[in-house]
């Protein structure tokens, strides 16, 4: 395994099941031994182990602070730890887990989609499904680019 | 004058919660509560449902430690249809029941609690946390990631998912295991007592510095209750009896069929708290006080039933002559919980019809009144139903672990606030210490898998007229 993909969020928060639905779709599409792809409701800290051993993480998550449908690719760097936790960590913390833990972590990208929804329902919105086919194109474009683990 | 601390919410916790600490006109502490502010309403959500939903309706009410959910809920619905579940079908509905019982008390020990125990309950709560842990300590965050993933890819093994599976079906379970499935659970026990055994080193060795927590961490008499084995030993799939031991350690009472639950058992309600208090109805409310959970189970239990287990709860058991009393050993007794549950899941493994096919009953409703008993991470679970003609639920009264626990644990909030809050001063390290008790228990306050990481953690010294006279922000 070099590449791992992580769609996560609740399919029963509306369009924060968006992050979940692209992750079914690329492993639909992708047949790769090399390239394993999750779905989790949300980020554990056991997730660590796994980005220490990738050499590429790629997140999809939905985003409220983006416009509705809007695709963001962004790079993901160690952060600051947080003085609080319970059990869900978010990428940068994952990142962080893996480099004190385990001493190497994954080039890391995180691909979010701006959701309108995030109220108790199932479905996403009309302008998350459009934006879907542009976060998986953005997902494509990251496998091709070189990398390398750092 | 008297003041109020409020501490909310509550953090490293399973849920939502508030402590409010009462400091009369002297500044000592007079009175402590434990507030749980939301309700779930999952007994009237069910209503009308058919039967047979109720497993994963019910495995819902919790991210943590739905498979408990799930047993108890399975095993009311087997009682409805009034079926004897095939062995080999119970034998797997009991492996994925260890396995989440490693995962949950591995996450309490080791993500939630560990970094009070390593780093120091004084220490600054700006490092007192998972990621202070493992600047401090990396191997023993390593350990706890590895137990939690140990734990949670059997669950997924057999449930087809981590969280929430449907895999523990009323009747049994809906696929038998394979020689794959089974080679592969195996494989991973001997790393994981590995793990446990060192942890459990480092536990014992660490204790002699939480000598004053110990001797004020909920430390009081109380009963305690839980499912047994047929055996005596520790029975999470909760196929023996009840049992019910006093402080001493004597057995009040034996070989109760948990169906009867309601004959011995009341729930008192109090207006600042949406947690019930149950209670032992002989003794009438609040005097019928007790404790479930790990260190409940291992002071009723005769034997854990496996080898190092039973060798870890024999040198336990010399903490004390009768009952272990001290709230703060929850986590010692979590510790070998694991172990025995590692050991366990072997034996059963190795159970010569363990891969047979015939792991599921099949009936309609016999009866109209089916209740369920399992012990979950937190303690004894259960659930009970009531179903119309058609299968329909009427009618539902579950009673979960951290609900046992509430009396406990407002009394030893209280004890833990006398003895290290000075209401005319607010310190870090006091305040922590009454959260401290409360993460003993491993409360499960919401089930819910919101994040009370993301809050502020602030804690208020309330005049009487509602006036703010101290004020500590994380």
């Amino acid at each position: 395994m070099r590449i791992v993909i992580v769609g996560y969020g609740n399919p029963l928060r509306g369009d924060d099941g968006v992050g979940p639905e692209i992750a079914r779709r690329l492993a639909a599409e992708i047949d790769d031994p090399e390239v394993h792809i999750l779905i989790e409701l949300q980020l554990r800290p056991e997730l660590a182990e796994l980005l220490s051993r990738a050499e590429l993480a790629i997140f999809i998550d939905a985003s409220s602070e983006s416009q509705p449908g809007e695709v963001r690719v962004e790079e993901v760097h160690l952060s600051e730890p947080e003085q609080s936790f319970t059990h869900q960590f978010a990428p940068p913390m994952l990142l962080m887990t893996a480099k004190v833990l385990y001493g190497r972590i994954a080039r890391t990208y995180l691909v979010s989609i701006g959701g309108q929804n995030f109220g108790l329902s199932e479905g996403l919105s009309e302008a998350v499904k459009q934006g879907i086919p542009k976060a998986i194109q953005a997902v494509r474009q990251l496998l091709e680019r070189p990398y390398h683990h750092r | 004058m008297a003041k109020k601390i409020v501490i909310d919410p509550l953090t490293r916790i399973e849920g939502h919660g508030k402590i409010t600490i009462h400091v009369g006109d002297d500044g000592m502490v007079n009175n402590a509560f434990f507030h749980i502010g939301q309700v779930r309403g999952f007994e009237k959500l069910c209503e009308g449902r058919p039967f047979y939903e109720m497993p994963s309706l019910m495995a819902r009410i919790c991210g943590i430690c739905p498979v408990s959910h799930l047993m108890a809920s399975a095993k009311a619905c087997d009682a409805l249809m009034g079926v004897r579940i095939p062995e080999p079908g119970a034998n797997l509905r009991r492996i994925m029941n260890l396995a989440q019982i490693i995962q949950s008390h591995a996450l309490s020990f080791f993500h939630l609690s560990s970094p009070d125990l390593l780093l120091g309950m004084d220490a600054d709560p700006q490092t007192r946390n998972i990621f202070g842990l493992m600047a401090a300590n990396p191997g023993v965050a390593r350990d706890g990631i590895r137990l939690r993933q140990y734990g949670q890819e059997i669950v997924e093994s057999l449930g087809g998912k981590r969280i929430h599976p449907a895999w523990v079906v009323p009747g049994g379970v809906n696929a038998p295991l394979s020689v794959e499935q089974r080679d592969r659970i195996l494989s991973l026990i001997p790393e994981g007592i590995d793990v446990i055994l060192r942890t459990l080193g480092w536990f014992k060795r660490g204790l002699e510095k939480y000598r004053e927590e110990i001797r004020v961490f909920g430390n009081f008499p109380t009963m305690f209750l839980g499912m047994v084995s047929a055996s005596a030993g520790l029975g999470f799939y909760g196929d023996g009896w009840l049992r019910i031991v006093d402080s001493t350690g004597n057995i009040v009472a034996d070989h109760v069929d948990p169906r009867t639950y309601q004959d011995f058992l009341g729930e008192a309600v109090e207006p600042w708290t949406y947690l019930k208090f149950p209670y032992y109805k002989p003794l009438g409310y609040p005097e019928g006080i007790y404790r479930v959970g790990p260190l409940a189970r291992l002071n009723l239990v005769n034997h854990c039933g496996s080898p190092l287990a039973d060798q870890e709860f024999a040198e336990f058991r010399t903490l004390e002559r009768g009952a272990v009393l001290s709230s703060f050993h929850y986590h010692y007794a979590r510790l070998i919980e694991i172990l025995f549950c590692l050991e366990k899941m072997e034996q059963l493994l190795h159970h010569k019809d363990i891969l047979s096919k015939h792991v599921r009953a099949f009936a309609a409703p016999n009866n109209d009144e089916g209740i369920g008993v399992a012990e979950a991470p937190r303690g004894t679970l259960i659930h009970h139903y009531k179903i119309d003609d058609q299968g329909r639920i009427i009618w539902a009264n579950l009673i979960i672990a951290t609900g046992h626990n509430n009396l406990a644990m407002n009394r030893a909030v209280l004890q833990v606030a006398r003895r290290f809050v000075d209401g005319n001063k607010l310190q870090e390290g006091m305040l922590n210490r009454v959260e401290a008790v409360i993460r003993a228990y491993d409360p499960c306050l919401s089930c819910s898998t919101h994040a009370v990481g993301q809050m502020p953690l602030t804690i208020d010294l309330v005049g009487p007229e509602g006036e703010v006279l101290d004020q500590l922000r994380r």
